[in-house]
């Protein structure tokens, strides 16, 4: 999972779409490399990638907002993704889900006060036969149950912490 | 393989002990070419006498399960030991499709290839000094053996039998996904050389008879016959639009087939672009296979390098470019309006229909894929396009509470009952099956009385679904009511919002199911007897009114859970009551003291303050607080919060 490295108006998005040739109809690809690299999409980027493209910045909203591809607002410092897919949900991904939002205070999609942990759902996540499971900054966690999720958070709590100072 | 044989049979300026090596260079050479069909070879006839390779599954799926420590271990273990280095060779390969054996290893050595399963680090220095140093088997975690010698694997065991009888995912966990050598001796391009010779000797009856062939697996037209006329004839430039998306939100066919045999999709569509004179094609990807889209890229770009994609392609006249498309996810992507929208830049609006498009035209990488088995006969092919030749086969997602669950092949006709049972070892824990949902979220129920019903055109249409994608096993400790609610849910999210009946709909169906998965308080009781009506007249509207597949298909769950389990319905509605246990808000939670040591993890946590109790003492839940949100119960380290 890409990290939300920047909210720095500063920073040249161009280099990221250097090899797309300016025509709209790679305006998918290019919001997709865009959020891969930032792990999100600013306005700024937008504007970037409409100015790219040749495209109104208008049209590029209108794709952007479009399903749940794409995040508008920067990710957290520490990313929860739980699993929703099939396997995981019949194995009990829904309360995995419960407490973590219980324990963070944020609900799924959410991010927290402090920009510590954003909470995702997503869909299968490729380790069913290890349902539930989740992914935490990009490391699976399978074979949950509610107090694991409670132990893994605080070690991310602490890492966070320690890292601050 | 009996198909694969007649592969050999027609004449040639070669022959059978001096075969054209590479089919690279067949087709390079000048007319006439050679009419030899390409025998492919499976991966392991390419190995060296004394050699031992060791290949390992890095699919998706393997990598979840640990495949890379695993990987990892015998690299470092290989490098400290000269004698091993020299002797051992080690490969990575796709997904062998059976997820829950994960992770794989198989092991060639003299005549035999030994698969194992679920290796971890343990087991994989119990295969290094028990059967690669010394000869030995370990006594378990074999999954099966496969004899080099002996193509008809009967005799052996049933894992040489499937793999043999695997069409479309023929090379699948076999060959290294990342080498075009590999996918070339296992016989790879030799549709593509079929197709370009036709190409480039004109004959246009052919590529149609063809691209007929190709196109209508299963006898049923994936597109209608007269637009793909239409197509082929259009003139101007023409896109074929591959969708590598899934076939429902369950399934994981598809990202098998992209990580395990990326050249074959690839191939085949470069195969479709040029019977239908397609001057490019584009690889619709659903952007979570990123594991995937690697691998493609990669086959891209490799392919560039032969001379086989580009302006001109082998001196043809032809150019073919493939680009690989991070498009839209496959839940909103039922119609192929969203993608040809997406591949324009524009916010898809699904509701317009219709396979092609102006220049474009979509396919299923199932029929690419089928297309490239298809056409490895085209080169010697003289009257009919050899349909028939090929066994019908299905390739299907089995998951849920099932033993062995994975992506398997299996033939066209073969009963659920063999599917569940035989294929995926039968229902997990013994428990008792109690329904089958096929087709994801917008899949319909099957009881388990019905288990013998075979996979085919009537099963379709039966369910009311245009293919088959994944099968989730449920048992006795499911619930469907909870099914459908969450499959409603998920199909409400990716609802697009153009219509009413499905933006709106399916909201208040998630909403009303929702009421009757919890306990209802005084006046909302009244209303909680009308849901069971309200329920059905609703859905059928839905299904009768949405401008598309995607919301008349997302009531399907509900619509057949209403059929076959209208019992489990009504419990919950009128006795308040989950009969398989799993809506917890029907629930009642309590702790038992005897257990409880007072730690107090579930009194910090009860979002409703419910639960009483000093720490070291036992703890106590209010009833008349409790939510029964289920929260108390996952999160005690004890198991002291039960539920009833
Ligand atoms: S049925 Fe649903 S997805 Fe289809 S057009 Fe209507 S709102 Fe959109
Ligand atoms: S979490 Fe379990 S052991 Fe701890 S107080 Fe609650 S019921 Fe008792
Ligand atoms: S089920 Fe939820 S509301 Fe009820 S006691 Fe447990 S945590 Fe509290
Ligand atoms: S359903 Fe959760 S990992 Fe597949
Ligand atoms: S040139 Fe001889 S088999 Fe192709």
């Amino acid at each position: 999972m890409a990290q939300s490295k920047t909210n720095d108006r500063s920073v040249d998005f161009s280099a990221a779409l250097q090899g797309y040739p300016r025509d709209p109809k790679y305006l998918l690809p290019v919001l997709y490399k865009l959020q891969e690299n930032y792990g999100f999409l600013s306005t700024e980027m937008l504007q970037e990638a409409a100015r790219h493209l040749g495209v109104p910045v208008g049209k590029v909203y209108s794709l952007a907002t479009f399903g749940e591809e794409f995040r508008l607002e920067p990710l957290g410092r520490c990313v929860i993704e739980v699993c929703s897919g099939a396997c995981c949900r019949i194995k009990g991904s829904g309360g995995i889900l419960s407490v973590l939002e219980a324990e963070l205070g944020i609900k799924a999609g959410q991010t927290t006060q402090n920009g510590a942990f954003t909470l995702l759902e997503a869909s299968c996540i490729d380790a069913c036969a290890l349902a539930p499971a989740m992914r935490v900054n990009g490391h699976l966690y399978g074979n949950l149950q509610g107090g694991d999720v409670l132990r893994i958070i605080k070690e991310y709590e602490l890492l966070q912490k320690s890292s601050a100072k | 393989m009996v198909w694969k044989e007649s592969l050999q049979e027609a004449a040639c300026t070669h022959s059978q002990s001096d075969p054209c090596p590479v089919v690279l260079d067949c087709l390079r050479s000048a007319e006439p070419l050679c009419e030899l069909r390409h025998n492919g070879k499976t991966p392991w006839q390419a190995a060296e006498e004394n050699q031992v390779v060791v290949r390992i599954g890095l699919g998706s799926c393997g990598i979840a399960a640990g495949a890379k420590k695993t990987y990892n271990y015998f690299k470092s273990q290989l490098a400290k030991s000269g004698e091993l280095k020299d002797r051992v060779v080690l490969k990575k390969t796709g997904c062998l499709g059976l997820c829950s054996h994960e992770v794989v290893v198989s092991v060639e050595k003299s005549d035999r290839v030994v698969f194992f399963k679920n290796v971890n680090i343990e087991r994989a220095s119990e295969i290094l000094e028990l059967y690669i140093q010394g000869d030995s088997l370990p006594e378990d975690g074999v999954l099966g053996i496969v004899r080099k010698d002996q193509e008809d694997g009967q005799k052996i065991g049933s894992l040489q039998a499937y793999l043999n009888s695997r069409v479309l995912l023929q090379n699948a966990g076999l060959i290294d996904p990342s080498s075009f050598d590999e996918y070339l001796a296992s016989g790879g391009m030799a549709a593509f050389a079929g197709a370009l010779k036709m190409q480039r000797r004109g004959e246009e009856g052919r590529m149609l008879s063809a691209i007929l062939a190709a196109m209508s697996k299963s006898g049923d037209f994936c597109i209608e016959k007269e637009r793909l006329v239409e197509f082929k004839e259009r003139s101007g430039e023409k896109t074929v639009v591959l969708r590598a998306l899934e076939q429902d939100t369950s399934s994981f066919t598809v990202r098998t087939i992209l990580e395990s045999d990326p050249y074959s999709a690839v191939e085949g569509l470069m195969v479709i672009c040029v019977l239908l004179g397609a001057s490019r094609g584009l690889v619709f990807l659903d952007p979570k296979f990123k594991n995937a889209r690697v691998l493609l890229e990669d086959a891209v770009c490799q392919l560039q390098e032969a001379g086989l994609l580009g302006e001109e392609v082998l001196g043809s006249g032809f150019s073919l470019r493939i680009e690989v498309f991070p498009g839209l996810e496959s839940a909103v992507c039922a119609e192929d309006g969203a993608v040809f929208a997406a591949v324009l830049g524009d916010r898809p609006k699904p509701g317009s229909s219709g396979k092609a498009q102006g220049g474009s035209l979509t396919c299923h990488l199932e029929d690419a894929v089928y297309a490239v088995r298809l056409g490895a006969l085209w080169p010697g092919w003289s009257e009919h396009p050899f349909k028939g030749e090929i066994p019908e086969t299905q390739v299907v997602s089995l998951l849920g509470r099932v033993e062995n669950a994975g992506c398997i092949e299996v033939p066209l006709g073969t009963s659920l009952r063999e599917i569940v049972y035989d294929y995926g070892g039968g229902v997990e824990n013994r428990k008792v099956l109690k329904a089958l949902q096929i087709g994801g979220a917008s899949g319909g129920f099957l009881p388990a009385r019905l288990i013998d019903t075979p996979l085919d055109q009537g099963l379709l249409q039966t369910l009311g679904i245009k293919r088959f994608g994944s099968i989730l096993v449920l048992d006795q400790d499911c619930c469907i009511v909870d099914q459908t609610y969450y499959s409603l849910k998920e199909m409400s999210g990716h609802s697009c919002g153009l219509c009413i009946p499905c933006r709106e709909g399916l909201f208040r169906l998630v909403e009303m199911l929702g009421s009757i998965k919890r306990a209802g308080q005084g006046p909302e009781n009244l209303k909680r007897f009308q849901i069971l009506s309200q329920l059905e007249k609703l859905a059928e509207t839905i299904r009768d009114t949405s401008r598309c597949s995607h919301g008349s298909s997302a009531v399907t769950p509900l619509l057949t859970g209403l059929t076959y389990f209208k019992d489990e319905f009504r419990a919950h509605i009128f006795e308040e009551r989950c009969p398989a246990n799993q809506c917890k808000g029907l629930l009642k939670f309590k702790i038992d003291a005897e257990l409880c040591t007072g730690c107090s993890i579930c009194r910090e946590r009860c979002p409703e303050d419910a639960i009483i109790g000093q720490s070291k003492f036992s703890h106590f839940i209010i009833e008349d607080r409790c939510t029964s949100c289920g929260i108390c119960h996952e999160v005690c380290p004890f198991g002291a919060v039960s539920f009833s």
